[in-house]
């Protein structure tokens, strides 16, 4: 590794703590503004309806919520940066535990939906681009249209209505059926099972856009001077668009990666709530119906972090792969 | 683009009017009240007298999707105007203040990109007041970052064109230059932004309504249509998610196509430079 590669990777890591203390003020003040009464939010509504209101005046003492807001912040950012995120009255457990607990089931889900989603995007862009303005193209940028014009929820409504309730091939809901398989085996396929409909339906979320953007890049491609120097080399048209053409085009790809990563935390809220799949998006939904504020402030800092950190590793990984990347 | 094909109407904006006209005639077009319950007819399939049958209290399906293209337009249109309408101050101020300003506020752009906006969404509306004007307010502010990014970078490259800089020699002040040279020079990023937001925030809006976390439940909104059908689903009941789905998908297509077809006419480099 080159010394400007470094250097680039330095001040990217470099830039980090002021988005995160942009992130944690940007949490504290809707907190803040909003009109949730923060002792409420800290104890839970039934506990402060139980306590007696010198004992609540004396932990809103302790809270610092007597404090002017600077020092409100500073306290509560203090207590954030020691792991303590608040305790989530819906799941009666530290919020950081309720959502480590949670992740792994989102990470599944998200890594399946997205391999699903890239192969077949990347596969239907490029045959799109190669038989650019024929009937199969036409064919799949209208579908391609129609499916970015769909919520994900409504595809997971049909999904659900045609997959496991008109043909009963697929379970509806939930990651492991209630009479969960013990062995090895069968405890395999349950799984699978059950992840084949949420995982499709987060997938076809996303085609759309990996489509297009396969496409597009595609057809740019082909225009540069190294597909007219590959085709005057005399190599045929399929040595033509494969080796050239689309492995020049699937470098930016991975930056794109950076900007998926937050619309696929976005479609597993959807997806999750709907096939009650337990990971952090359904964790979400549930903390907002039941207005759980301290678990929605942490689900809010922890999904941004997983954002900061994927765009991160995106751009350190296009620098690495693209050597005519200049560190400006 | 030939010049020849220009000269036609959007299939987009047909159907656009078309939907504008659905929802102001509303009254004029349907023969049952959409939000009163009639017990006699619940979870009837489509027929001659409810063309799109009715729902679990009974209500007229196709009166309640008319009437929800009321909401949805509403909300769709006013959260893309308050988006873009900041998104382009903050952009403008931005790409032609430049320096201190510029970096201040494009920190704030990274910051309000960071937390998915799903989720920053159902924290705002969780967290404060909801009813129409507060789920308004709330996708506006969480989708202006885009517009604002775009409109900044276009505004650096106008700021150095040569008829800003003959209005700076003249001696005209920065108030001037941003009104009269360079945003008439950026309307057509805010319409054609305008346009595309509209989709994306009816969709939002839908999906809002469709977790119970939307327009309040007696409005009727495809989102909250589609709420109240997801317990019908189990029943094999395809009419109630049908109907409102169908809308949601014409409408937000329709206005994806107009927006494309703007983005087309509108851009000043046609072989799409302007990435939007």
């Amino acid at each position: 590794m080159d010394s400007s590669l470094a250097r680039y990777i330095l001040r990217r890591i470099l830039q980090i703590p002021l988005l995160l203390l942009g992130i944690s003020l940007l949490t504290f003040l809707i907190f803040y503004l909003s009109p949730v009464n923060p002792t409420i939010a800290y104890l839970g509504l039934i506990t402060v309806q139980k306590m007696p209101p010198e004992d609540v005046a004396k932990v809103e003492k302790q809270l610092g919520l007597d404090q002017p807001v600077q020092v409100r912040y500073l306290v509560w950012l203090e207590r954030i940066v020691h792991g303590d995120w608040g305790y989530s009255h819906i799941k009666k457990r530290p919020v950081l535990d309720v959502i480590f607990e949670r992740f792994p089931a989102t990470l599944l889900l998200t890594i399946t939906g997205y391999s699903i989603s890239a192969l077949l995007g990347v596969a239907l862009g490029l045959i799109s681009a190669v038989r650019a303005g024929s009937r199969i193209d036409v064919a799949l940028s209208g579908i391609n249209h129609v499916i970015y014009s769909t919520p994900t929820f409504l595809v997971a409504l049909l999904a659900m209505l045609v997959f496991a309730v008109w043909l009963g091939w697929l379970p509806s809901s939930r990651m492991v059926s209630v009479d969960r398989p013990t062995l090895a085996w069968p405890m395999l396929q349950d799984r699978i099972i059950h992840l084949i409909l949420p995982a499709f339906v987060l997938a076809l979320s996303h085609l759309a856009v990996f489509y297009t953007y396969i496409r597009s890049s595609v057809l740019e491609a082909m225009q540069e001077d190294y597909i007219i120097a590959a085709r005057a080399k005399g190599l045929n048209e399929r040595a033509v668009i494969l080796r050239h053409a689309f492995r020049n085009s699937l470098l930016p790809f991975i930056t794109q990666i950076g900007i998926f990563l937050p619309l696929l935390i976005g479609g597993s809220v959807v997806v999750e709530s709907i096939f009650a799949w337990p990971g952090i998006g359904k964790l979400t939904y549930d903390a907002a119906l039941r207005a759980d504020y301290m678990l929605l402030m942490g689900l809010v800092l922890f999904t941004s972090l997983l954002v900061i950190l994927g765009n991160l590793l995106a751009d350190i990984a296009y620098a690495l792969a693209d050597p005519r990347v200049k560190y400006g | 683009m030939d010049n020849e094909k220009m000269r036609y109407a959007s299939p987009g904006l047909v159907l656009i009017i078309a939907l504008l006209l659905l929802a102001v005639l509303a009254p004029y077009l349907t023969f049952y009240d959409p939000v009163r319950a009639s017990l006699g007819e619940p979870m009837h399939p489509p027929s001659f007298d409810h063309p799109f049958g009715t729902d679990h209290l009974g209500r007229d399906l196709f009166s309640r999707v008319l009437y929800g293209t009321r909401v949805s337009l509403l909300v769709g249109m006013s959260a893309a105007l308050l988006a873009v309408g900041l998104g382009a101050v903050v952009g403008l101020f931005s790409g032609y203040y430049g320096g201190r300003i510029d970096s201040i506020l494009m920190r704030l752009v990274d910051t309000v990109y960071s937390p998915p906006e799903t989720i920053l969404l159902m924290v705002l509306v969780t967290m404060f007041t909801r009813n129409v004007w507060t789920i308004i307010l709330a996708i506006g502010l969480t989708h202006w970052m885009s517009t604002a990014r775009l409109v900044r970078s276009e505004a650096l490259s106008i700021r150095q064109r040569p008829f800003v800089e003959s209005a700076v020699a003249l001696g005209a002040n920065d108030s001037y230059i941003l009104l009269a040279h360079i945003a008439p020079n950026l309307l057509y990023i805010a319409v054609i932004s305008v346009t595309l937001m509209t989709a994306h925030a009816i969709l939002t809006e839908s999906f809002l309504s469709f977790l119970g976390l939307g327009i309040p439940p007696h409005l009727p909104s495809w989102g909250n249509m589609l709420n109240e059908a997801q317990r019908d689903i189990m029943r094999g009941i395809w009419w109630t998610t049908l109907f409102p789905g169908v809308m949601i998908v014409t409408t937000v297509l329709s206005i994806n196509l107009l927006g494309e077809d703007l983005k087309k006419r509108l851009s000043p480099n046609r072989e799409g430079r302007h990435e939007l």
